[in-house]
């Protein structure tokens, strides 16, 4: 525990001490004792909604939006102070995950069972895990095998057709030694086009994961090991039960194939003054194979990480950080752009290597005002050599009261193919940017937090705000009806303002309310812009109350999201607009019911009780080999309301 | 047969009517150390059967358990604590005992 006040991302060895404290505490918890601005997700938060999987796991948290990228494939994508999921570093175990080919389908691949927590950081990072995040960092820890000496079973079945299964179960060899096994099943049995446009509403999905992990808990010596691979196949397009026998339907089919590996090892040199070394190692091979009726893009990415860090700290105040890492990647990507058979595939074969250097110090006066400065030098073999600072504060004059500050500068390395290639379920044409530079951005912001510890009514009131900006920007430019132009020269701004409350009106329930302001504006080369397909205004309302000593859970999300701007529309072959200039306001509204007994659970509920759907996503979905068809145009919900109902089992 | 159900209905209420909440103290062995060691209790206790309401306080080193007494009694709240490896013995009403932290398995340990 101790370590973790004065680190942004924990030290092995300490992950397992700060996990016997949360993983009962419920809810999720802002952390005052962190000199970053870092909210935690527990276990117990995620019972209260399905929470398939990790990118459903942030239904009830109003800092996270998600949204589908296109209205085939089922792709999701995550926005952090109303800014692209790609500007955010996501981390699985403190080690950066999903990077590059993957990160499009990466929020599917976290079972939510498998989760034991989830910290999302607002604003720049410490540098002791790269330079990549320039709003925010995402770290997922995932069940520890020390923790529960237990088998754990879930089961799930929702009115979309989807089955899931998952299950994990804990072995201890000795006091030093446990090991874990984590599984996951999913199928969906049947598909459905609620709003009769030839294309099924969400894809047919079939995936597999599977993952084994060790850990050896030594006096001086801390290791862990950790294996997991995943295959994933998804079918959308017009495969449903058509009224009419199409002779060429459109298809869109997408195969993932992942095995990642991870090493930790943590040499405690001084218990004394936390003095310990740490190595990092891990290696990541994804593959990937996805068509878009001719359209394809086919990519093979390895990438290996290793990170070597050394701390410690001195009379409890003053604590440094210093590291060495090696990022590595290889993409070997094969891609067709034009919606014809006869034209050949395409080759873009890339490596970089990325060494680097940071160091890190950390002023902590007995948790009362808190600084952290680090400072990063890195060399790519592709862009050359760059810095990213990054600086933290917090003051918590009273208990009650915490202010913090933070500013920094990150970095990003562009895969044009990698992170745009959702945007080939279209006809648009696909034009790849002249010459590929590093996004460069900046982040500031800052915040207040409430919390009196007067009577039990948990109250807890923040504010903040955060400024991001792009001095160098990649995009997608949409404002040409039959093209995507991938720039890498766009420059960018947001202003991102956030207010939240959260209090206990009676015992046993908690109330949660937080609206968010969002202005984002983006220049294309045409002067700055607002970005289109962005809300500007987000809300969220969550009730949750457990009566009986928390036999029952009754939860209740209410999800409001503003309206914004479009693509400019254009006028189709007959006659009429493609799309309105403006997406209209909408709510969804998710409630579970959910009753807990000694070693098993049952739960019931609905996502879009109030059936709020998108009319016609698709455009021209009549013609899908027409120059105006395109899925990417999607704002609201692609299908309507949902019930699922589940069990869970604990030994 | 809708009488009996209203005469069945009648006497449910009467018989819950009657049911008396009852509150007792139990010190336990080992003592309650830490946040951990309170979940465990409370999670695991909360579904005896007539627990109404578990308070476990590391602090005062004791367990407050509100109890239908219909339905249990302080013998079976004790198989209870049993289950999970507690040793509870009821204290009568008076000033909080306060227990030393001793080194608790429950702290550095799962379940």
């Amino acid at each position: 525990m101790a370590a973790y006040a004065h680190n942004d991302s924990i030290p092995d060895f300490d992950d397992f001490e700060l996990d016997e404290v949360v993983v009962k505490a419920k809810g999720t918890s802002k952390i005052n004792y962190a000199a970053t601005n870092t909210e935690l997700i527990t276990a117990v938060e995620l019972t209260r909604a399905a929470c398939c999987s990790l990118g459903e796991s942030f239904s009830t948290n109003p800092s996270v939006d998600v949204s589908y990228s296109d209205a085939a494939t089922g792709a999701k994508q995550i926005k952090l102070l109303g800014l692209s999921g790609s500007y955010v570093q996501m981390l699985t175990e403190n080690v950066p995950n999903f990077r590059g080919v993957s990160s499009p389908y990466a929020l599917d691949f976290i079972p939510g069972p498998w989760i034991q927590s989830i910290q999302v950081s607002k604003g720049s990072s410490s540098v002791k895990n790269g330079f990549e995040s320039v709003t925010g960092q995402i770290n997922v820890e995932l069940k520890k095998p020390q923790l529960d000496n237990a088998l754990n079973l879930n089961a799930y079945f929702d009115t979309d057709g989807k089955l899931e299964f998952n299950a994990s179960g804990n072995l201890h060899l000795g006091k030093k030694w446990s090991g874990a096994l984590l599984l996951h099943g999913a199928n969906t049995f049947w598909t459905h086009d609620g709003d009769d446009d030839g294309f099924i509403d969400m894809p047919k999905l079939k995936r597999a994961s599977l993952l084994n992990r060790w850990a050896y808990l030594g006096e001086r010596y801390v290791f862990q090991i950790s294996a997991k691979g995943l295959l994933e196949r998804r079918q959308a397009g017009q495969i449903g039960h058509p009224s009419h026998k199409l002779t060429n339907p459109y298809v869109i089919n997408v195969e993932n194939n992942r095995l990642e590996l991870f090493t930790k090892n943590a040499f405690i040199i001084d218990k004394e003054n936390d003095a310990n070394l740490a190595l990092i190692l891990s290696g990541n091979v994804h593959d990937l194979d996805s068509k878009f009726g001719y359209k394809a893009y086919k990519a093979l990415q390895y990438d290996a990480y290793a990170s070597l860090m050394f701390e410690r700290k001195w009379a409890e105040r003053h604590s440094l950080s210093t590291g060495a890492s090696l990022q590595y990647d290889n993409y070997r990507q094969h891609y067709r752009t034009m919606q014809s058979d006869a034209s050949p595939l395409l080759r873009d074969y890339t490596h970089e290597a990325v060494t680097g250097l940071y160091a890190q110090y950390t002023y902590n006066h007995d948790e009362k005002v808190i600084a952290m400065g680090g400072m990063r030098y890195d060399y790519s073999s592709l862009y050359g050599s760059f810095v990213t600072p990054r600086l933290h504060l917090r003051y918590n004059p009273t208990e009650a009261w915490s202010i913090h500050a933070s500013a920094g500068m990150g970095r990003r390395s562009p895969h044009p193919l990698a992170e745009f290639s959702y945007l080939f379920a279209s006809s648009r044409r696909f034009i790849m940017p002249a010459e590929l530079r590093m996004e460069t951005g900046a982040n500031t912001g800052g915040g207040v937090t409430w919390s009196p510890e007067s009577g039990e009514r948990n109250l807890r009131m923040s504010a903040e705000y955060y400024y991001t900006h792009f001095f160098h920007q990649m995009n997608a430019d949409l404002e040409n009806p039959h093209e995507v132009a991938i720039l890498t020269d766009t420059k960018g701004y947001s202003h991102n303002f956030q207010i939240e409350m959260s209090v206990d009106p009676i015992e046993d329930m908690t109330v949660t309310a937080a609206y968010r302001y969002i202005d984002v504006k983006v220049d294309y080369g045409r002067g700055y812009q607002t970005k289109p397909l962005t809300s500007h205004h987000r809300g969220l309302f969550s009730v949750g109350y457990s009566p009986f000593m928390g036999k029952w859970q009754f939860d209740a999300t209410l999800s409001i999201n503003g309206g914004g701007v479009m693509p400019t529309p254009y006028r189709m072959a007959d006659g009429e607009m493609s799309w309105s200039e403006r997406f209209p306001t909408y709510c969804t509204l998710n409630l579970q019911v959910t009753r807990n007994f000694r070693h098993w659970s049952i739960y019931i509920g609905g996502e879009n009780l109030t059936n709020y759907r998108q009319k016609h996503p698709i455009i021209d979905a009549g013609n899908p080999w027409s120059k105006d068809f395109d899925a990417t145009m999607v704002w609201g919900p692609l299908s309507g309301a949902m019930g699922y109902i589940g069990v869970r089992i604990n030994i | 047969m809708k009488k009996i159900l209203v005469l069945a209905a009648f006497a449910f209420f009467l018989i819950n009517a009657n049911a008396e909440k009852k509150t007792v103290n139990f010190t336990v062995e080992p003592a309650l150390v830490c946040h951990n060691c309170e979940a465990k209790v409370k999670d695991n206790l909360r579904f005896e059967k007539g627990v109404k309401a578990v308070k476990p306080s590391a602090e005062k080193g004791i367990v407050e358990v509100t109890f239908d007494d219909k339905k249990t009694d302080v013998s079976h709240l004790q198989e209870g604590f049993r289950k999970i490896g507690y040793e509870a013995t009821p204290v009568e009403e008076g000033p909080e005992v306060c227990h030393e932290p001793t080194t608790a398995p429950c702290c550095n340990s799962k379940k």
